[in-house]
């Protein structure tokens, strides 16, 4: 009996001690921040925004919007929002990451976000997105037909990804790219006109300054090369060469496929301190759209020729743009540092710079697995 | 010690295994991946393996020490080889050293709680919160510990599943070319890996629980290679999903590596992950105190006072975490220190301590029998 009194009062105790998890929070107080953004505004000040959503039936507007034009930093700026929001703001639901363009002009601005690893609380999954626009043209953009903002461009992102037209950049995936020496950053770009829309994809060089974009079909190409590429990724070619017939307003030649496997290698060779970089690209394509008269059926390798050689040159003029502007995204650094140790400690120290001396051969095989349900 | 209670408690091979094993992942299993990308680069995982050999050799010398009086623990070997005052000694610095080692692993693992889980609990309430168990536990003796540790083995492995989902986004790369700088770093990095397979010094006291006997050097070998397995799974993930500039600048690249894992309908994997972990890092302090308070009514010749031995340790740890602020500086000071007596207790000290028993029987043939 008294054994049995000793462990009800050992429990009892137990119990009472377990809302000493002082740090408890409802989510009634809280404020979940989805959306952060950091900008520069006209008087060369760093402004912080950030978008949550408003539980309450009686609120019109659906999100809360906050700008602090004088934030000493991220952490500080957390203090600011308390004084502005009625809740506790949490960032461990932060969805997406927005960098105004007018920032990523300042070198070392990754600086900046060193709150969010620092602390166990955020995630480091947010994507983190460069804006043409200035932040606050998208943080006060309240679409009628779209669920809220914040929601909207993590939305964007994530169906981008899927196919293929931006990068999947989330902040742990950045932090790797800044760290790293053998790549250069590269992070998904937006802009806003009428609506918001992906641009592709922003390229930074090494202290995370803005020095060039690539297209959505560039991307694509690009991811390839990562060997990133996921669901679906739709390339299309001007097709004059295949049909020389006259050209037809609004329609002209096109011919579009859908990339269902690619594989990627690359080859290094070094030479005393150059480099030679042997790419070689197998693709399985399926053609889904041909707006000219086109015999497929005995022309196939004509159509793979013509594809190949496509594909050839888009990748190369990639490939040229990030050499003049001594980038490396792909992380050519990273394979030669693996196949050519002795010549990489030689050159890692102007490891961007050293590539524009480099030398791409690229080589593209196509197989078309079909040309869907007509001929 | 006593016969009577010794037939009582007796822990059978998978419990040897796992309380050893149990002893060797503790917290520097979160740590061990930075540590060895500074000294060794990515080369470190072959740091692991040697260092599992050197633990291996170390273990089957404890393991003939013990042979020769299979009843014995530690203590009884010192007096027994040593005499009751050299012997008394000798025991002593175990007790501290177990002691240092339970203040260690029980205040490291509770600062790392508060950093990733509860920021803001004071350490006074997780510190309690934690020993209570822990006293019940340790009150029932060895045979319960025995299944504890089994059991939390079995309901840990998925978390070595979980480390390897990072990998969707590795980069093997990493790891070429092997041996980047030749094999001097990579022997430098041994250090530290043998560090962190301290703890199969506690067969000094688990051997005399033993069922079968015969069994004991092959169970201690599998618990090493169970070590080293985890061990080098978790650096390899680590190394090939961060680069080497990345991987030196987080304290526990381990959960830093589980914060990338969000399925749809989890945000934050790492407070899983690390509230089971923390039942694997009680056995490591359980077990030390159990080994404290064991050495210490070994050492005062009463083993009826070790219930209170044991109350009295638990209010001895509750007041440090009252009274002194565990830094994460103090702690790493603390971790220094004991490396090096712990590299001396299991390492060093096996050999030499083999070496002179082998050399006492010779030359007194008859005390062996005893």
């Amino acid at each position: 009996m008294r054994k049995l009194m000793c462990k009800i009062i050992m429990v009892m105790v137990l119990l009472s001690m377990l809302p000493g998890c002082y740090d408890h929070m409802y989510l009634e107080d809280a404020t979940l921040i989805l959306m952060v953004g950091l900008d520069v505004n006209k008087d060369n000040h760093l402004v912080v925004y950030s978008s949550s959503p408003v539980f309450n039936k009686d609120a019109k507007k659906k999100s809360d919007e906050f700008e602090d034009v004088s934030p000493y930093s991220l952490r500080r700026n957390r203090n600011n929002f308390d004084a502005l929001s009625s809740g506790i703001p949490t960032g461990g639901k932060v969805q997406t990451i927005l960098i105004g363009k007018r920032l990523l002009e300042y070198p070392g601005w990754f600086a900046t976000l060193d709150y969010l690893f620092r602390t166990a609380e955020p995630t480091v999954t947010a994507r983190i997105c460069a804006a043409e626009v200035p932040l606050s043209d998208i943080f006060y953009f309240y679409p009628e037909n779209e669920p809220l903002v914040a929601l909207y461009v993590s939305k964007l992102i994530r169906t981008s990804n899927r196919r293929n037209i931006t990068v999947d950049t989330t902040m742990q995936r950045l932090h790797r790219q800044f760290n790293e020496e053998g790549i250069t950053p590269y992070i998904s770009l937006i802009n806003k006109d009428k609506d918001i829309e992906i641009r592709g994809t922003a390229l930074l060089d090494k202290e995370g300054r803005f020095v060039t974009q690539l297209g959505l079909q560039e991307t694509i190409l690009f991811r390839f090369l990562l060997e990133e590429n996921k669901d679906i990724a739709t390339l299309t070619f001007p097709a004059q060469e295949l049909h020389s017939g006259e050209q037809i307003p609004f329609i002209n030649q096109k011919l579009s496929i859908d990339v269902v496997k690619s594989k990627t290698k690359i080859k290094t060779s070094a030479n005393n301190g150059k480099f030679t970089f042997h790419i070689d690209l197998n693709i399985d394509a399926s053609v889904t759209e041909r707006t000219f008269p086109f015999q497929m059926k005995n022309q196939q390798p004509k159509v793979q020729r013509f594809i190949n050689e496509q594909i050839k040159q888009q990748i190369e003029e990639i490939l040229k743009k990030t050499q003049t502007h001594h980038l490396d995204p792909v992380g050519f650094g990273m394979h030669v540092r693996a196949d050519h140790y002795r010549a990489w400690k030689k050159i890692k120290d102007r490891w961007p710079e050293a590539i524009s001396d480099a030398e791409f051969h690229v080589t593209v095989h196509t197989k078309i697995l079909g040309s869907g349900v007509l001929q | 010690m006593n016969t009577k209670t010794k037939t009582k408690q007796q822990i059978t091979f998978m419990q040897y295994v796992f309380l050893i094993h149990g002893m060797q992942v503790g917290i520097g299993f979160l740590t061990l991946p930075r540590e060895l990308s500074l000294i060794a680069g990515t080369d470190g995982w072959i740091s692991i393996i040697i260092g599992w050999l050197s633990a291996v050799i170390a273990s089957i010398f404890i393991i003939q020490i013990m042979k020769k009086h299979p009843d014995a623990t530690l203590p009884d070997l010192f007096k027994i080889y040593f005499g009751t005052w050299i012997g008394k000694l000798g025991t002593m610095f175990v007790v501290l050293y177990f002691m240092s080692v339970s203040f260690l692993i029980l205040f490291s693992a509770l600062t790392i709680i508060k950093v990733w889980l509860l920021p803001k609990t004071p350490l006074v309430i997780l510190t309690v919160l934690i020993l209570i168990p822990t006293y019940q536990l340790i009150r029932y003796g060895i045979r319960s510990l025995g299944r504890y540790a089994e059991i939390i083995f079995y309901i840990s492995i998925w978390m070595i599943v979980v480390l390897t989902i990072p990998l969707n986004d590795s980069h093997w790369h990493y790891l070429r070319p092997v041996l980047k700088e030749g094999w001097y770093p990579v022997l430098l990095g041994v250090r530290t890996t043998i560090f962190s397979y301290l703890g199969f010094e506690i067969a000094f006291w688990m051997y005399p629980y033993l069922k079968s006997k015969q069994l004991a050097t092959r169970g201690i070998i599998l618990a090493n290679t169970l070590t080293m397995t985890i061990n080098l799974i978790v650096t390899i993930v680590c190394f090939v999903f961060f680069s080497q500039q990345e991987i030196v600048k987080y304290n526990w690249p381990t959960l830093s590596l589980l914060k990338v894992i969000e399925p749809n309908f989890l945000n934050r994997w790492d407070v899983i992950f690390l509230s089971s972990y923390v039942l694997i890092i009680s056995v490591t302090w359980i077990i030390s105190i159990f080994i404290v308070i064991q050495n210490t009514s070994n050492l005062i010749g009463n083993p009826k006072l070790e219930p209170y031995l044991l109350i009295i340790f638990i209010v001895l740890l509750i007041t440090a975490a009252a009274f002194i602020v565990w830094t994460q500086s103090r702690l790493t000071r603390l971790t220094d220190m004991l490396t090096s007596c712990g590299l001396i207790l299991s390492y060093a000290f096996p050999v030499v301590l083999w070496m002179y028993t082998t050399l006492f029987d010779r030359i007194f043939p008859r005390r062996t029998s005893s």
